[in-house]
């Protein structure tokens, strides 16, 4: 390293430009960069083909394509709930007292992943909308911009838990990260009560935009769905 | 206020430590933007960058309550980024020297920027998880330590290059490389990562006001975080290895290099974390005040650097300042309006000015 070598200051040379044309770079960079981000959002925007089933109809889906496989069976404590899940495709994250944490296996190379979690609370004085409300805030901490889902091709009416109506529906946000947002994110919110227990599942598709594959991937939840036993008496 | 002395007298020296001394009619201690992050302005440019700096968050928030998020967050990665091209070009920071210096500090940074969004974009989303309880996973680990760690690692590489060149020799000058390379890096980064929101059309239907305020947070709080941060790291490598012998502490104890890369580090830490666990308006809250955290460091970095660099010129010839027009001698303060000469537009070359060491 070399030492220290002193100069005495400038201090009598003006900037090289004056404020009008620093402002009209800055503002003609800016304007440049705009037009540009419109270019590349209209050319990565998704085709957008009209929906064979708009809602309100009730139409079937397409088949899920749900390999073979084993369900395990998971029971809260108190024996309050009760639901299957297939093994093939979903690998247990956590279990705990009031808590199931479900990952979808199928590691994809393009990113794309799928959660589930499914909470039970045989103590919880709240109603579902507001245990859906408080989910809803604690996922807004890495979803950006969460809202309900507009897309006539991928919304969902509010999901049935077992065989009682619950809140929720599907919804759209950003993933976000500390280092910025980035790919989409699709979540399906349910919440129910059976004036003892009341259960939220959240379950959260990431990293893709594509309605068939969204699609696909909201079938693997049907197993669970459909499985949840309410424990009443 | 002006002060009226162009030398160092100890008395006025305690009066002048009051004043900012890149912009004397600005407190030492004051929570400003552009004064802070673009030091060389005289008072009249300055103007400029403040109407330019406000009008490009104001477009900003525009594009992000109108719901075009991908053109806002293009906006929003290099609105300050453009700010400190625009300013190194203006102020002739690099000193006829603009390949070296832009390479070595944006593009140097930008690299940087874009190794870090690739990583980030292969570590894995555990989005459903919350709270402090996640920061033992892995991969959140990696995100909220990792990445931020070799982000300031990065980021530094650019002004070290810079350090050895005799040239650059004041602290100011490694402030202000360091926070170049900062915000090119967090800008690259930010590119990089957002990509995938290119694809969700101009105008997805997603909540604005969140992303609004999303936008505000990555366009104008996370690079001042990562300026202040790596300015003052970059300060403590200049204070080390520039300064004479006497000034090495001037920056206390956390301006020692490795206290001073720990500062940068922590500040990268914890801005990671706050963005990671915290819900959107606590993130707003936190990242605001790590925001202010950074801005005070830089500029106490740029202040106590000029102040130590006071005595090491004699007086020279007469010369009209340019901050405030008036006749001074060439030396460290202008005699009329109290301004560091050295934070000031630095002209075409500096050679024939150089004194012994």
């Amino acid at each position: 390293m070399t030492g220290p070598i002193h100069y005495r200051p400038g201090g009598h040379h003006h900037p090289r430009q004056g404020r009008w044309v620093v402002l009209v770079a800055f503002w003609t960079v800016m304007v440049l960069l705009c037009v540009t981000g419109v270019v590349v959002a209209l050319v990565r925007e998704p085709s957008t083909p009209a929906s064979t089933c708009p809602p309100p109809q009730s139409c079937p889906g397409p088949q899920p394509v749900m390999p073979a496989s084993s369900t395990r069976t998971w029971t809260s404590p108190g024996h309050t709930v009760s639901l299957q899940y297939p093994t093939a495709v979903f690998a247990l994250q956590e279990r705990s007292s009031t808590t199931l944490q479900l990952r979808v296996r199928s590691a994809r190379p393009s990113g794309v992943e799928a959660s589930a979690w499914i909470s039970a609370d045989p103590l919880s004085d709240g109603s579902p909308a507001a245990l859906l409300r408080q989910r809803k805030s604690q996922l807004a901490a890495s979803i950006l911009g969460l809202t309900d889902d507009q897309d006539s091709r991928t919304v969902i009416p509010p999901p049935h838990i077992g065989d009682i109506a619950g809140v929720g529906g599907s919804y759209r946000g950003t993933v976000d990260t500390p280092q910025g947002p980035g790919g989409p994110v699709v979540a399906i919110l349910a919440a129910a009560t059976d004036g003892h227990t009341t259960a939220v599942v959240s379950y959260v598709i990431t990293g893709t935009n594509d309605p068939a594959e969204i699609q696909m991937l909201r079938a693997y939840l049907s197993p669970i769905l459909t499985s949840f036993t309410w424990g009443r008496p | 206020m002006p002060l009226a002395l162009g030398t160092a007298h100890p008395r006025l020296l305690g009066r002048r430590s009051h004043h900012y001394a890149a912009s004397p009619n600005e407190p030492a201690w004051a929570l400003r933007i552009t004064s802070t992050l673009f030091p060389q302005l005289p008072v009249h440019a300055m103007g400029a960058f403040r109407v330019a700096l406000a009008s490009g968050i104001g477009l900003i928030v525009l594009l992000g309550l109108v719901g075009v998020f991908s053109v806002a967050l293009l906006a929003a990665a290099l609105l300050v980024p453009l700010l400190m091209l625009l300013y190194l070009y203006n102020v002739n920071v690099y000193e006829d020297e603009p390949f070296l210096v832009v390479g070595l500090t944006l593009l140097c940074g930008a690299v940087g920027g874009v190794i870090v969004g690739v990583v980030a974009g292969h570590v894995a989303l555990p989005v459903q998880q919350h709270g402090w309880s996640q920061l033992t996973t892995g991969s959140v680990l990696v995100r909220v330590a990792v990445l931020p760690l070799a982000s300031v690692v990065l980021a530094l590489i650019g002004p070290l290059a810079l350090l050895r060149h005799p040239r650059f020799n004041d602290v100011l000058d490694g402030v202000v490389f360091g926070a170049a390379s900062a915000v090119a890096l967090q800008s690259a980064m930010l590119l990089v990562v957002a990509w995938p929101v290119t694809g969700l059309g101009l105008r997805p239907e997603q909540d604005s006001t969140a992303w609004t305020l999303r936008l505000i947070e990555l366009g104008v709080f996370v690079p001042l975080i990562v300026a202040g941060g790596v300015g003052w790291a970059a300060a403590a490598l200049w204070a080390r290895w520039r300064a004479p012998i006497r000034d090495r502490r001037a920056l206390g104890p956390l301006g020692l290099p490795l206290s001073g890369v720990l500062v940068a580090a922590v500040l990268a830490v914890a801005a990671a974390v706050v963005q990671e666990v915290f819900g959107p308006l606590g993130r707003l809250f936190a990242l605001a005040v790590l925001a202010a955290a950074g801005l005070l460091l830089m500029r106490r970095a740029i202040h106590l650097g000029l102040l130590e660099e006071a005595n090491d010129a004699d007086p020279g010839a007469e010369v009209e300042c340019s901050n405030c027009g008036r006749p001074t001698a060439v030396h460290s303060f202008c005699s009329a309006c109290g301004v560091a000469l050295r934070a000031l537009p630095k002209g075409p070359a500096r050679g024939g000015h150089s004194s012994a060491p």
